[in-house]
């Protein structure tokens, strides 16, 4: 023990020297080195103005000398929409367009988790895709504060694509919205997409069966009949088993969008959007009109015809909403009367044929939007604007590349239906064929629904050989996709999905404007809480005042003013883009 | 003498070459991987746009900072954190060590085994999986209410409430986390010498006091270190846990650091969300060295990790 003790006494003090000499050569490095870096980042970071003007230089061309020769055969990375992670590279799709244009396209096909997290990858990795889905304006906006993309004028467009640029302006009689995703500051940064389905609304669909065994027979029009049938949905026993089980409905809180929104639409209201009023835009959550909504659904809530389960049955993308309906818990689905999703018999996994197992009594029909108390009717829609196709900044050094990809655009809309159809479904006789040869009459050939041929849909999923860039092209020729539709489709769409029940933003989307990065986010998740509480009754529905007083003061007001400015630019877009046609 | 007994730094670097070489790889990937990476910590100070890169794009000073603090979530966020992980720390540090402790005591390998996998297997579900079943049985009607409702007690809403909902979280959490934690509190308990336990039976002492005098002062510092390495990470409470179970309703007591910079890096905000990151180090960092500290004055130097 003495030894030991001796021992190490002695060999201390030489060990200690060496690794104090060691320890201080090592910090003198790193921080030598740390200096250093600092010296250098500081010499080397610009100033703000600097970097605001370089960004510009990098995001414009000079396009008056950019030609496409098109003997040269053009590479192209394509990230499209992130719908289809199950897409291959050589789809049947992409192959009609590498034989058509002279290009070699590499899709980039995610899903909706792994985009959000691959497109910073991509472009901060220095390995930005050519061609990039950005779904909302926001995307947009983000993309060029960060330098990633490239303007391209309206010139261009129409130089190039003239059929396409005329398209997508008129919109199907719904500008403005399509170009205005793309505007920047006044300056297009990309190629916009429509959303036809988008144009349509999608009323509530009621349980036909329930409303005769509670003895109501037509459907509900009015509030105060929507909220007979709700209450006796809960009280009456509709489905006659005895039990206190169900419930009028319940709601979807995580997704703002359908929120109880034919409510608030019977009191003129939308809740999470930007609206018109007069000359001036306001916000409509705050607006006296969801006010009411609010006190409506607080009372029904405290009569006990909506599930309280509404707060969490909106996780996972709203699945348990429709399970609710479909197990005979809720007799009535708000916001969501679209044919292919719930009544196209040919589909499996469609509402009438999976309550055909569960609820094998149910009647399922589309009803309408309530009435409310000034005649209001409707709920809120996205509008036929679609997403935007933006182009990677590193194409500055092949420019020509762009033009190619405007041509691929134009290309499809102007080889006829044909070929469109082949982009988008593949081809009769080697994917599919008529379910019912045609004979001239609907509900025949291609409106009478398309049969897959093997291996397609039996052993093959059909979805890869589609996937090429034909992301690009959905709802752009409404005509042409119409005629795919079943005549019953259609004979719905125009009885219960009128567009004159859509109520869209004033500026599109909520998020058009720039402050909504910093401040909607935040604020609509507390709106949501705020308004869950008032419905279910944990808050005093003067607490809507508070809300309103704080939602101005936490960067509401200033997104207000910025909103009437932005409304302001939509219209001398629109002005400046109908002057081109 | 002395140099034959306690040669100098360099004779051990060269005599013990190999041992270094072999050490260089993880050398090199620590640095790769969790030093240079540092660098990128100075986005906090930037106004960062991508495309200029780190070192082009223009200072801001602390206005990232300023906005996080000056923001209303930021805030609240942090004192979400907070809460969860004291609550956390409270009722959920001593689970592991009273699991260990108790399948120490089972005669019966075979059941102490069994126990300890099944108490081990959630802890490779992911919070995907795990959410959207809790969600099921906490829900207004699902089987924890019917058990309530069977002992005649009233309906609970786990999943809105905001005191349920953090009482929910931090018992699902225990319940994921308790068998991993075990498994280290295990290994220590197999280290500790027998003959101590042979002394102390021909001394007359009981399970309990055996127990007491030798067990827990041996698994002692163990203890210790996972305590500090905890409060290390008391910033970065239960991310994926809370992303997938909470909802509007809770968003007030729910929405915590790790939320927000998820919100942050959505809409590519990254100077919001490093300057978020950067506090969470530093919180960290401070609260280690401190109770590092705080632990080696203590036990006069033994404990601590370092």
């Amino acid at each position: 023990m003495q030894a030991r003790q001796e021992h190490s006494g002695i060999s201390f003090d030489s060990r200690r020297a060496g690794y104090v000499v060691a320890r201080i050569t090592a910090l003198c490095a790193i921080a030598g080195t740390l200096l250093w870096v600092a010296a250098h980042m500081s010499r080397s970071a610009l100033s703000l103005e600097e970097a605001e003007a370089r960004l510009d230089a990098l995001a414009t061309i000079d396009w008056d000398n950019v030609v496409d020769d098109e003997s040269v055969t053009r590479q192209i990375i394509w990230m499209g929409g992130p719908f289809w992670p199950q897409g291959r590279e050589d789809g049947y799709t992409e192959r009609l367009l590498e034989e058509a244009l002279n290009v070699e396209i590499t899709p980039v096909c995610t899903d909706r988790t792994a985009y959000s997290k691959l497109k910073p990858l991509l472009f901060a990795g220095g390995s930005p895709p050519d061609v990039t889905w950005d779904g909302d304006p926001i995307h947009v906006q983000q993309d060029n504060h960060h330098g990633f993309i490239l303007e391209v004028p309206f010139d261009v467009i129409q130089r190039y694509a003239p059929t396409y640029f005329r398209i997508v302006t008129e919109n199907n009689g719904h500008y403005p919205y399509t170009w205005w995703y793309a505007d920047v500051d006044g300056r297009n940064f990309g190629l916009p997409t429509m959303f036809n389905d988008g144009a349509f609304s999608r009323p509530g669909i009621w349980r036909m069966d329930w409303l005769d065994n509670v003895g109501i027979t037509n459907k509900p029009e009015t509030l105060a009949e929507f909220h007979e049938a709700l209450h006796r949905f809960t009280f009456n026993d509709p489905d006659g088993n005895g039990k206190d089980d169900t419930y009028g409905m319940t709601g979807n809180l995580t997704g703002w969008y359908t929120f109880f929104a034919e409510f608030f639409g019977a009191f003129d209201s939308l809740p999470f959007d930007w609206m018109r009023r007069g000359d001036t835009i306001v916000y409509g959550g705050i607006e006296p009109g969801t006010r009411q909504a609010l006190k409506l659904l607080r009372d029904w809530y405290a009569d006990g015809i909506i599930d309280p389960e509404f707060v969490t049955d909106g996780l996972a993308d709203g699945k348990r909403v429709i399970k609710k309906f479909q197990t005979g818990r809720t007799g009535y689905l708000g916001n969501d009367a679209w044919y292919p999703k719930h009544f196209n018999p040919d589909y499996s996994n469609a509402t009438v044929n999976v309550m055909a197992q569960l609820q094998p009594d149910a009647v399922i029909e589309a009803g309408s939007f309530p009435i409310g108390p000034d005649g209001h009717r409707g709920a809120r829609y996205w509008g036929p604007g679609g997403s935007i196709f933006v182009f990677g900044q590193h194409l500055r050094d092949e420019p020509g590349k762009i033009l190619r990809i405007i041509k691929i655009v134009e290309h499809m809309v102007t080889s006829g239906e044909e070929f469109y159809s082949r982009c988008m479904r593949g081809e009769r006789g080697l994917h599919w064929e008529y379910r019912i040869p045609d004979d001239g009459t609907p509900g025949t050939g291609k409106s009478g629904g398309l049969e897959p041929l093997p291996p397609y849909g039996v052993t093959k999923d059909i979805v890869p050989e589609l996937v090429g860039p034909f992301w690009l092209v959905p709802g752009m020729m409404i005509d042409w996709d119409d005629a795919y539709r079943h005549p019953d489709e259609l004979a719905f769409r125009d009885r219960y999905c009128k567009p004159e029940w859509c109520m869209v933003d004033a500026l599109g989307k909520p998020d058009r404007i720039p402050l909504a990065t910093k401040y909607m986010m935040d604020l609509r998740n507390w709106q949501l809480t705020v308004f869950a509480e008032i419905i279910r009754g944990e808050r005093d529905l003067e607490s809507f005042d508070d809300f309103v007083a704080t939602w101005l003061e936490r960067g509401g007001a200033a997104m207000t003013k910025q909103a009437n400015e932005y409304g302001q630019r939509m219209i001398e877009l629109e002005e400046r883009v109908k002057a081109r046609l | 003498m002395n140099q034959l007994t306690q040669p100098s730094l360099w004779h051990q670097i060269v005599r013990k070459r190999a041992l270094l070489y072999m050490f260089l790889p993880c050398l090199l990937i620590i640095f790769v991987f969790r030093y240079l990476p540092l660098g990128g910590l100075v986005i906090a100070f930037k106004d960062f746009r991508m495309e200029l890169g780190i070192l082009q794009s223009p200072w801001c000073g602390w206005d990232n900072f300023r906005a996080l603090f000056g923001s209303e979530d930021f805030p609240r966020a942090l004192r979400n954190t907070l809460v969860i992980s004291f609550l956390r720390l409270g009722f959920g540090f001593g689970a592991p060590i009273i699991l260990a402790l108790l399948l120490n005591e089972l005669r019966l390998r075979r059941y102490a085994k069994f126990v300890q996998t099944s108490t081990y297997l959630p802890h490779f579900f992911s919070w995907v999986v795990l959410g959207g079943m809790f969600l099921m049985i906490f829900s207004q009607r699902g089987p924890m209410n019917q058990l309530f409702t069977l002992m005649g007690l009233p309906p609970v809403s786990f999943m809105t409430n905001d005191a349920w909902f953090i009482t929910t979280l931090i018992a699902t959490g225990i319940w994921q986390g308790i068998g991993y934690g075990a498994v280290i509190y295990l290994a220590a308990l197999a280290g500790i010498d027998p003959t101590l336990y042979e002394a102390a039976t021909v001394d007359g002492a009981n399970r309990w006091s055996q127990t007491l005098h030798i067990t827990l002062p041996c698994l002692r510092p163990t203890i210790v270190v996972l305590l500090i390495l905890s409060l290390g990470r008391i910033l970065d409470t239960g991310f994926d846990q809370i992303y997938n179970l909470y909802n509007p309703m809770v968003y007030d007591c729910s929405d915590i650091i790790g939320t927000y910079v998820l919100r942050r890096l959505i809409s590519m905000d990254f100077g919001l969300a490093t300057a978020a990151g950067l506090f969470k180090s530093v919180v960290g960092l401070v609260l280690v060295a401190t109770v590092n500290g705080f632990a080696k004055k203590v036990s006069g130097g033994e404990d601590g990790i370092w």
